[in-house]
């Protein structure tokens, strides 16, 4: 059966006063309590439950608009930044149950309605308005294109009109992607006909301070300058040596790669100085050396797992031998210290500390995983969680803190990005083992799946499982590596994984709380998503 | 063999027009074929779906009303049409109508009539699962949760009553054109053909991903606004064609751009129509002939 009848089940409590008046006296009421409270955007959903809550104590008759108490936190949250972002960076939003149901003649495209603002619903004179001003007007239905803007990540600000439903929609995702945004309700939850308080639009339409928010870090204007210091000319300058083994490393760093490690580095010292695109040569060396660091660490770890393939080409040890590519790892590490020595930054030691310590606790995380290789017993949950956070959090750690110790950021925050990068870098490498499992079949066989999350978390609830794996493998029976995939038990292993994702993904964002630089903690939750995306 | 004939009114708010309706009732009264005569076919399958046990047994039917995808669809969801039975659905309209008509035999059978008297309005989608292909969109997309997926993986319509009137969102979203609202006025979202596969696509999607935003929504707009330009001048053009006319050419020349045949004056003279009242007509609430744009949905 396939057409059934059940009741409306949505859920209630998203009241809204039908009059202006009393709109603009909750609004008030929030602008004072935000006086008393430093609100730091972006807030994470429980800041703004919590928020709402104490404003509901203060003030008992609020109870019935909870919804509409946390689209006004949060909007108070942003106002002070996306009043310094000129409106032609912003985008308006508008629902399509604004146009008039049954006589609209305008036609669609995929991002929505395509206004002829004939007049007879109240689109036409909030478009003018927004064009005079030089707002960017999307008129969407439903959520889609709003998703798509938030999640593009190249949004700068979004203004935006809906039902309270559609933001408890869209809500998570501006929170993941730290857009600047302030949104209005509509009146009526009908999805026809809709109506919108024109008084409070027009605040917020209108709302403009006169300096210019500069905290917007745009992380692809980085990756373009980034991309420049690692042409093969450059690297030669700074290494500064013709040599067969030199040009091999040279090579080798100008490989592909993200290059997630030295952009995170400038964004934060940007978001941190204000200053955008201006990078000295101290900057350019500091940049270069974690790459360095970063590409003997995949050369070793090649090796060490046996990798034939690293960007779909054949990985160093493959192109030459063994020892080659050790050396070459090695190489590259003396020459990650001399670019720190030689970078002539104010706080050399404090930089040599930070990357010293990164290299140590890489080598520790590593050489645990490599010693229990050798020993065969199944590692806990503790052991793993300790080999991700010494193995792939100093990376990013190093990376931040550069960052950060450049632009001459205090203790506090260096504690709070050691803190974030703790969290990071497990949910990183936890992303990273769930990939695995996500395939169709197990790449690389047995090593691949061992020394991981799923396969611990597998082995503590089923053992006879884990145990028939090995077996199975280490008498050649290759079917093994499609079925595995396809156990339930599998399958739920990777649920509990992806559950503790979402764990450490909070972690790393419950550690910025602190913050009260707005723009270093905008960026340090844009970036979380970006090196570990997904829906949690 | 003789076919069962069935007949849906749209009644509900709907949107096929009365007189085709009628006419068709009273040719086949007049050859004496009996018929069955649905109010609202929307309405019946949901409220009271056993109302319409003869259409889901008969062996060979023809089914009149709207969309032939439509009300194919909406009677294959109920899951209660008995499997491999030939019904076939044409639109009240359908050209070929006259000669299906004669082909049948006549019986003395008197008219049947199924009733819809709940004021509740059938609005809800209807999935073409010959086109469906799962991805889930509509699920996520509706705000409302319409829809929901049953453990086979297949999306289904489980909340009907949630849609909200006059919504025709998912469809628009559905890259199959797979959702049909049998009581919109578009095609292919009432259940018209359309081209079957994908909707249209330009690009816009991708490249506000991969290109910088502000500069494709200010392209986006500006294209736009000189399709509105264009659509203005060639309305111009039209109008001064029209006055240069004579008047026996006139009407030649009314006939062939605006395809409206309701007797109001607003053709004539499409800036003051407060006055119109084809608007108010009973036969058709979305008339845009006010427009002058010849709209797929004028009257």
């Amino acid at each position: 059966m396939i057409l059934k009848n059940k009741q409306p089940n949505i859920s209630f409590g998203n009241d809204l006063p039908q009059h202006p008046e009393k709109l603009k006296q909750i609004r008030d009421l929030i602008r004072d309590y935000a006086a008393e409270c430093e609100l730091i955007p972006p807030l994470q959903e429980e800041e703004v439950i919590f928020h709402s809550g104490e404003l509901i104590r203060k003030h008992p008759e609020l109870f019935l608009y909870q919804k509409l108490l946390a689209v006004m936190i949060n909007n108070y949250a942003w106002s002070h930044i996306v009043a310094g972002i000129p409106f032609n960076r912003r985008i308006l939003l508008l629902p399509k149950c604004i146009s008039h149901s049954t006589q609209c003649p305008a036609k669609y495209d995929e991002l929505g309605l395509l206004c002829e603002q004939c007049g007879r619903c109240d689109l036409a004179e909030i478009i003018s308005q927004a064009d005079e001003l030089g707002y960017h007007t999307i008129v969407t239905e439903g959520t889609t294109s709003a998703s798509l803007l938030l999640s593009s990540g190249k949004v700068e600000c979004v203004i935006g009109v809906g039902c309270l439903h559609s933001f408890e929609r869209s809500f998570p995702l501006a929170v993941k992607e730290a857009v600047p945004s302030l949104a209005i309700p509509l009146y009526n939850n009908d999805c026809k006909d809709s109506k919108v308080d024109k008084i409070w639009l027009d605040e917020v339409l209108s709302m403009r301070s006169e300096a210019n928010w500069k905290g917007w870090i745009n992380l692809d204007s980085i990756k373009y300058q980034v991309k420049d210091w690692f042409a093969t000319a450059q690297l030669k300058t700074l290494f500064g040596q013709d040599d067969d083994t030199v040009n091999i490393a040279i090579r080798w760093m100008n490989t592909d790669g993200k290059r997630w490690r030295p952009i995170i580095m400038l964004a934060v010292y940007d978001a941190l100085t204000g200053k955008s695109g201006e990078y000295d040569d101290t900057i350019q060396k500091l940049a270069v050396s974690i790459e360095c660091f970063h590409k003997a660490s995949l050369v070793h770890d090649d090796i060490a797992d046996e990798d034939d393939e690293r960007y779909g080409k054949p990985t160093l040890h493959k192109e030459y031998d063994i020892p080659v590519a050790i050396n070459v790892g090695d190489l590259l590490l003396g020459y990650g210290y001399q670019m720190i020595a030689e970078s002539e930054a104010k706080h050399i030691r404090k930089l040599l500390k930070v990357a010293s310590y990164g290299h140590r606790d890489l080598s520790l995380g590593q050489g645990e995983e490599l010693l229990w290789r050798n020993n065969g017993k199944l590692l806990t949950q503790e052991e793993i969680l300790r080999i991700f956070s010494n193995k792939t959090s100093p990376a990013f750690e190093v990376a931040l803190q550069f960052g950060a110790i450049l632009a001459d950021a205090d203790e506090n925050i260096l504690n709070i990005i050691s803190e974030y990068s703790n969290a990071l870098g497990i949910a990183y490498q936890i992303n990273d083992d769930l990939d695995d499992f996500r395939q169709t079949s197990i790449v690389s066989g047995f090593n691949t799946i061992q020394p991981s999350l799923v396969s611990t978390l597998l082995n503590q609830k089923h053992p006879q499982k884990m145990q028939e794996c090995f077996d199975r493998t280490q008498n050649g029976d290759e079917s093994i590596n499609t079925e595995f995939l396809q156990w339930k038990e599998t399958k739920q292993a990777m649920k509990e994984a992806e559950e503790m994702l979402y764990i450490y993904k909070r972690n790393a964002l419950k550690a910025l709380r602190p913050l009260n630089n707005p723009t270093l903690k905008i960026l340090l939750t844009r970036l979380l998503n970006r090196i570990v995306p997904g829906n949690s | 063999m003789s076919k069962q004939i069935f007949i849906c009114g749209c009644e509900k708010d709907g949107k096929i027009e009365k007189e085709s309706v009628q006419k068709l009732m009273s040719t086949l009264e007049e050859k004496n074929i009996a018929y069955t005569y649905i109010e609202d076919m929307c309405g019946t399958i949901l409220k009271n779906p056993d109302d319409l046990e003869s259409l889901y047994n008969a062996k060979d039917a023809i089914v009149f009303g709207c969309q032939a995808r439509a009300m194919k669809h909406l009677v294959d969801n109920s899951g209660r049409k008995t499997e491999g039975n030939g019904t076939e659905y044409h639109h009240v309209d359908d050209d070929g109508q006259e000669e299906l008509i004669s082909a049948l035999e006549s019986n003395t059978g008197k008219p049947l009539k199924i009733k819809y008297s709940d004021s509740w309005k059938p609005w809800y989608p209807v999935i073409d699962y010959d086109r469906c292909n799962g991805c889930r969109k509509c699920l996520n997309f509706c705000l409302f949760s319409v829809y929901s997926v049953e453990d086979d993986g297949t999306v289904v319509v489980s909340a009907s009553a949630n849609c909200k009137d006059m919504c025709p969102a998912c469809a628009r979203v559905c890259p199959q054109n797979a959702i049909i609202f049998p009581k919109h006025a578009e095609s292919p979202i009432d259940g018209g053909e359309g081209d079957g596969t994908q909707n249209e696509k330009t690009d816009i999607l991708e490249q506000i991903q991969n290109e910088d935003v502000y500069s494709v929504l200010s392209a986006r707009r500006k294209n736009f606004q000189v399709s509105l330009l264009k659509k203005d001048q060639f309305k111009m053009a039209e109008e001064e064609r029209r006055a240069c006319c004579s008047g026996a050419d006139k009407k030649e020349e009314e006939k062939k751009t605006e395809k409206c045949d309701c007797d109001c004056n607003c053709k004539d003279d499409p800036e003051s129509t407060d006055d119109c009242g084809c608007k108010d007509g009973d036969s058709n609430s979305s008339c845009a002939c006010k427009d002058g744009n010849s709209k797929s949905s004028c009257c």
